[in-house]
């Protein structure tokens, strides 16, 4: 059987990346860290173009769930955009649509030549409370850990995004998308697919590992593919 | 989105936009003393058709509809030439292409023209700050503009950091100096990559869509009014017969690009408004072209059908400009830089002649008619009730009665009822090119301008 088109792109670079060792129990910390990279339509590992990367920090406790949050994305000029947040959020349950729902966060974003990051040229933060945003609400950042969670099967309401908590996406909703078998790191594994979809976003698709490792995350003209994961 | 600002708390604000400090007291107090001259937020899509193409139940796009709602929306607004740099060598000249020797992607920009980036700094003494796709040769944005970043040529990647960079700007600015910001986002352009390669056989099923999902074809997607042969040759070579599947697939991806830079929008308006300086900012925003989505079979740019020629306009001044009207007086893309002039209390650059937007938003008559360019040696004359098309040296005419057929399904050209209609706009377009201060290369064909391939999915 053929791969789902969403893994099609991939599935040379899914082969060659050596598997992450890391496992997380449910609950548990972890940290992780994906690259992001462009799609050429040529699923090839050196025609991916590789933008930038996201590392996410995951510690829970109680009534609260914090990321720590580490991106940068390459921009023209060598230049480089970088966000550093820290995330709270409410662990899924029903009441919060079965994702995780954005309590509070912090974030600094900078823009910095990509030679001199630590002198940047403009440099924006705040925190903030979520509050008054009708419905469910959450971030990418929190969602994508949520596809490993045993919860997500259960996320059938729409809810709201923010993207990189700076853009308001809305009407979001998250469907099964089946499984799909394949090489990973040189072993084969099969994968377990979730469907993304909503006003101002492409369709986007979230394919886990049997140990709940979000091995990609891709749409049509992106994919973040996990690197590293550490479960201390 | 607007009810997530109330808790918003600046924590951080360095570097160069930091330096400037925060107004309050008696600084602000000093600016509103001054003449009412705004701030000018100048936000540019890229490849975005008239938003009234779209329906409103199947696309959402809630943050270009409210700044609709609080301005004026010119219903009839045309690109100056649907092509990228073209168009944009517009914004920042007043003049058409043809006359900035941008007449094609890759055409640089003729010497001694001024650009508004400089003018407003130097006569307004506006800071001239810019962000994003610039696309302009033979003209260096960081000579006119203070260019913060020109962001990235996908979309997808790059605006989002560009309206974290307005933000960052807008609330951190010196409350001594106004402030021209030009904000250049890249999307819904991205349906440029969706197309190369990446939707090559590209299935609804593979997207997880039902079939039903997809936008109805638009009603003039097998129109072929007589069309000019330079034309035909550039945008309907046999490779280009796009089927339906294809076309409805495209117009669903479309739309999703259109809501991505929707939600871009809201955070730089959300950013605007929670700054002091909401009430003293003038937000213009428009695109560079629009995209054909399948309307007489073709996609992309460079036509001068409605799709691909007709652009969202929006002027925005709460308090001081109307709000909620609707001119449908047609417009193009040189009536930008004069009437971003005349909100600054400058006059507009040597040469321009183009007419400001102002005495429209105050309700007094126009000329009656809007101009562009394409393809070199394409022209069009848009005025009430009719569109004219002409190709240089090209037989071939266009006349749509858009009052009656706003889909363009046939040419009226030929037909006797609208003989005077077609020497009237006949001569308009005689009366307009002799207003025109052509550069060499625009008297010129298309083959001999084309530096490179002219391929409607440049970036």
């Amino acid at each position: 059987m053929s791969l789902p088109w969403s893994l099609r792109n991939l599935e040379t670079v899914l082969a060659e990346r050596p598997r992450p060792t890391g496992a997380p129990a449910v609950d548990a910390p972890w940290r992780a860290r994906w690259t992001v990279h462009v799609l050429s339509g040529k699923p090839r590992t050196q025609d991916l173009l590789t933008l930038g990367h996201l590392e996410i920090g995951f510690s829970g406790a109680g009534d609260e769930w914090l990321y720590e949050v580490s991106t940068e994305r390459q921009l023209r000029d060598a230049q480089l955009w970088a966000q550093d947040a820290v995330v709270r959020c409410a662990p899924p349950t029903a009441q919060t649509g079965h994702v995780p729902a954005l309590l509070a966060w912090s974030l600094e974003s900078r823009l910095s030549p990509r030679k001199t990051p630590e002198a940047p040229a403009l440099v924006n933060g705040w925190e903030q409370e979520a509050s008054g945003v009708d419905g469910i609400l959450t971030c990418d950042w929190a969602l994508m850990h949520a596809f490993g969670r045993p919860e997500i099967a259960e996320a059938s309401e729409p809810f709201s995004m923010l993207e990189t908590l700076e853009v308001l996406r809305s009407g979001l909703r998250v469907q099964p998308a089946g499984e799909a078998s394949l090489s990973l790191g040189g072993e084969p594994a099969t994968l377990r697919g979730w469907r993304l979809s909503g006003h101002g976003v492409l369709p986007t698709w979230a394919w886990v590992d049997p140990e709940g490792r979000l091995v990609a995350w891709t749409e049509v003209q992106r994919a973040w593919v996990l690197e590293a994961m550490e479960a201390p | 989105m607007s009810a997530l600002e109330p808790s918003r708390r600046e924590l951080l604000a360095a570097g160069a936009a930091a330096a400037t400090g925060v107004a309050s007291g008696p600084a602000l107090a000093r600016r509103r003393r001054e003449a009412r001259r705004p701030h000018v937020l100048f936000i540019t899509l890229d490849q975005s058709n008239d938003l009234t193409w779209l329906d409103e139940g199947r696309v959402a796009t809630p943050n270009l509809r409210r700044l609709m709602a609080r301005g004026t929306r010119f219903s009839t607004s045309y690109c100056s030439m649907p092509s990228c740099s073209p168009a944009r060598s517009t914004w920042w000249t007043g003049r058409y292409p043809s006359e900035t020797g941008v007449v094609l992607i890759g055409q640089p920009m003729i010497d001694g023209v001024p650009d508004l980036g400089r003018w407003m700094q130097e006569q307004g003494g506006y800071e001239s700050v810019y962000l994003g796709k610039w696309h302009l040769e033979g003209r260096d944005v960081f000579q006119s503009f203070r260019c913060v970043s020109r962001g990235l040529n996908i979309g997808l990647q790059g605006d989002v950091p560009l309206t974290s960079m307005a933000r960052a700007i807008l609330q951190d600015r010196s409350p001594d100096r106004p402030l021209f910001l030009t904000v250049n986002l890249l999307n819904p352009h991205d349906i440029c990559i969706y197309r190369k390669g990446l939707a090559r056989g590209l299935t609804p099923e593979d997207v997880g869509l039902d079939p039903s999902e997809l936008p109805p074809l638009p009603p003039n997607f097998k129109a072929r009014p007589p069309e000019a042969a330079l034309f035909q040759q550039v945008k309907r070579p046999g490779k280009k017969d796009y089927g339906p599947t294809y076309v409805r697939m495209f117009q669903w991806y479309y739309e999703r690009y259109l809501e991505m830079v929707d939600g871009a929008v809201g955070a730089i308006l959300q950013a605007l408004e929670a700054s002091p300086y909401a009430r003293e900012t003038a937000v213009i925003l428009t695109s560079d072209h629009g995209d054909a989505i399948g309307q007489h079979g073709l996609i992309f740019k460079s036509s001068l059908y409605e799709a691909a020629a007709r652009v969202p306009l929006l002027v925005s001044w709460p308090g001081e400009l109307p709000e909620g009207l609707v001119v449908d007086e047609p417009v193009d893309g040189t009536r930008i830089a004069p009437t971003i002039c005349e909100l600054a209390g400058v006059n507009a650059p040597p040469g321009v002649i183009a007419p400001s937007l102002m005495p429209l938003l105050r309700g007094e008559p126009g000329r009656g008619w809007a101009a562009a360019q394409a393809l070199v040696e394409g022209r069009m004359i848009r005025t009430r009730d009719y569109k004219y098309v002409a190709f240089r040296g090209d037989p071939v005419e266009q006349l749509f009665h858009l009052a009656e057929d706003p889909w363009e399904m046939k040419s009226v050209a030929e037909e006797g009822a609208h003989a005077s209609a077609l020497e009237e706009h006949r001569r308009l377009l005689r009366e307009w090119e002799a207003t025109l201060v052509d550069v060499p290369v625009a008297r010129g064909s298309y083959a001999e301008a084309r530096k490179g391939p002219e391929d409607d999915d440049e970036e």
